[in-house]
């Protein structure tokens, strides 16, 4: 009876510290502190550049987060993820602009379409991996190119179409809310709330996926397979499920995507767009939900933060040049590679876990407010 | 003595032209601690994986509980009731020991995706049952007080019993291991076979050991098989087979 009845095993200089607490995922306190920012920040913040810029990174974020699910959880690297974006667009342009189904029907429509393709292409997908995965879910992201750029009764070809508008009664979202004569949310305002409510529930949905049966099989998946299925996980199975709940991601993320600029062109769908959310998990951090929302917001704000400041940069020009010099957008480019190599190098773990670093040097009451408004 | 539980009969299987496992049977009675041991080579590890559905032999038959297991997938014959440890620990570095616990439940538990991502009513209740299964698991194996440490950051005879934790976690009929004490030692070796013994008879969980320690082997199991070069050369009680000429031949030698 003595190993069963005895203390746990000695607990000395080996036994490591318990992990360490989540900067959005466990910690409540920054949960709250990060949705007051967000709920206070557009009543607060007058530009209309970075409240477009803050909505395009909160709608980007629900696609982050499927980005995650399937890679940074279930390790499948997929670049099929601009394919599924398009698909959940192109579904919600069809059903809420050309059928005129409310926001409600075609939002969810989106998702659904989406993970309906993710699902008939998982068969395929989840045979192969590591780079073949890869280059396998490249030719979706051509393939569904020449589907928009061909497929000109549902896409307006190459010249693009209109989006579904968001429609609460009779009030246009992308008009702002009135009461009356009384506007009560202009039009930022109202699709910030309404992208941040989206996010919410997507963020919810992926904590919860993270810590329950089936995302402790999409680690299992991806940290080993072989051991995976000997405690009990069938491993195709889990793969395809990973690749339908990001598929579903995505779908929700390019609708709100093209509804909130309107009018859309099947040349968004690019293989660039995969690359950006490959490029926010592993700049954010791999794996979680914060690092998903920071990856996205690295990746939108960047640009613009390079451009406004090459205004006060030597040698570097606003806007475009044709002369050859360095200009905003070259310099945004540099810079973005400049990051991930440096991420990949120096922290694996991305901006989340350097954030992670930076909260626990600092003494408590002073980090709280700086630290947590960026991880926004 | 009751009908077995656990039949091996004819088992084949070559690797380019060399005999891994050449005829080999033997059954496992319920309730019975069983040892496999054998010369490095013997084909002791090709046998766990046959079982285990990582290897499909050329002939002979695996039967559990009196189903034919051969062709099934490694995630069927887990959740047959066969748990499984490796030789070389096959944890989950990444994991907190209380998720790779919760890991292994991963059969006894009915989420599907919507379920785990809402987490409300049953799904939610699951997860607290789960989370009481495992935290008696751990409590039981020593482990109680490392739910929250990162598996790849504990020493190498903690993992072992993080893996021996996860297979029970299983709730398994049979559980194989692949020489739970290698590179532990003595002390350890001491608190691991105690562990398997208590196991055994507490939970009278079947077991399927394969071990290179003669003298744990000896001590805690009930019957002894022993391969050399694929073939099964003896099967008896541990005392019978230390006498045995042909195995004292074929391994023991000096060892004993």
């Amino acid at each position: 009876m003595s190993v069963l009845t005895s203390p746990p095993a000695p607990r000395d200089a080996a036994t490591p510290a318990p992990r360490a607490q989540g900067l959005l995922t466990r910690g409540r306190i920054g949960v709250l502190l990060w949705i007051a920012a967000m709920v206070v920040l557009p009543l607060v913040l007058r530009s209309e550049l970075w409240l477009g810029i803050g909505i395009l990174t909160l709608i980007v974020g629900v696609g982050a987060l499927g980005m995650q699910v399937i890679t940074g959880l279930a390790g499948q690297i997929s670049l099929g993820h601009a394919f599924f974006m398009g698909i959940g667009a192109y579904s919600s342009a069809w059903l809420g602009a050309d059928k005129g189904l409310p926001w409600w029907l075609w939002l969810p429509a989106a998702g659904l379409v989406a993970a309906t393709a993710g699902a008939l292409v998982a068969p395929v997908a989840v045979r192969i991996r590591g780079l073949y995965l890869a280059v396998a879910t490249l030719a979706l992201v051509f393939i569904g190119l020449y589907a928009w750029e061909t497929w000109t009764s549902l896409s307006g070809g190459v010249n693009g179409r209109p989006a579904a508008p968001v429609l609460f009664g009779d009030q246009d979202l992308s008009l702002g809310i009135m009461a009356g004569d009384q506007v009560i949310l202009d039009a930022f305002q109202a699709w910030w709330y309404f992208a941040l409510a989206i996010l919410l529930v997507v963020m919810l949905l992926t904590h919860n996926l993270k810590r329950s049966r089936l995302g402790r099989a999409f680690m299992a998946v991806r940290d080993k397979d072989v051991a995976a299925a000997v405690v009990g996980v069938p491993v195709t199975q889990t793969k395809t499920v990973a690749f339908v709940i990001s598929s579903f991601f995505a779908g929700i993320s390019g609708a709100l995507l093209v509804s909130y600029m309107g009018y859309f062109t099947p040349s968004q769908w690019h293989l660039m767009l995969s690359v950006d959310f490959i490029a926010m998990i592993v700049i954010g951090g791999m794996g979680t939900v914060s690092g998903a929302l920071l990856g996205a917001l690295f990746v939108r704000a960047m640009p613009e933060v390079v451009n406004h400041a090459s205004g006060f940069l030597p040698f570097v020009r606003k806007g475009t040049s044709t002369d050859g010099g360095i200009t905003g957008p070259l310099l945004s480019g540099f810079l973005y590679g400049l990051v991930i190599v440096l991420i990949l190098l120096f922290e694996p773990n991305g901006i989340r876990a350097l954030l992670l670093r930076a909260w626990r040097r600092l003494p408590a009451p002073l980090g709280s407010s700086r630290e947590r408004r960026k991880t926004s | 003595m009751s009908a077995a539980l656990f039949e091996v009969e004819d088992l084949t299987l070559s690797f380019a032209g060399v005999r891994a496992l050449d005829g080999v049977d033997f059954t496992i009675d319920e309730g019975e601690l069983f040892a496999v041991i054998g010369p490095n080579g013997a084909g002791k590890s090709t046998l766990f994986n046959c079982i285990s559905g990582i290897y499909r032999p050329e002939s002979g038959s695996i039967k559990f509980g009196g189903r034919q297991l051969l062709g099934s997938a490694p995630h069927r014959i887990a959740s047959a009731g066969i748990a499984r440890t490796f030789q070389n620990v096959d944890v989950f570095p990444a994991m907190t020991v209380e998720e790779c616990l919760l890991l292994a439940r991963h059969q006894h538990l009915r989420s599907g995706p919507v379920a785990s991502m809402v987490r409300w009513g049953r799904s939610a209740r699951e997860e607290r049952a789960a989370l009481r299964k495992v935290t008696e698991v751990a409590d039981r194996l020593g482990l109680g007080g490392l739910l929250q440490s990162t598996v790849g950051t504990l020493p190498h005879g903690i993992q072992k019993r993080v893996e021996l934790a996860r297979s029970l976690c299983m709730e398994p009929r049979l559980l194989l291991l692949d020489e739970p004490v290698a590179g532990m030692n003595h002390e350890e070796t001491a608190e691991m076979a105690a562990t398997l013994s208590e196991v055994n008879s507490d939970l009278g969980v079947t077991m399927l050991l394969v071990e290179h320690d003669m003298s744990m082997v000896m001590g805690i199991s009930h019957r002894v098989c022993v391969l050399d070069f694929g073939r099964r050369i003896a099967l008896d009680t541990p005392a019978n087979v230390v006498r045995d000429e042909a195995v004292i031949d074929a391994y023991l030698g000096g060892a004993l």
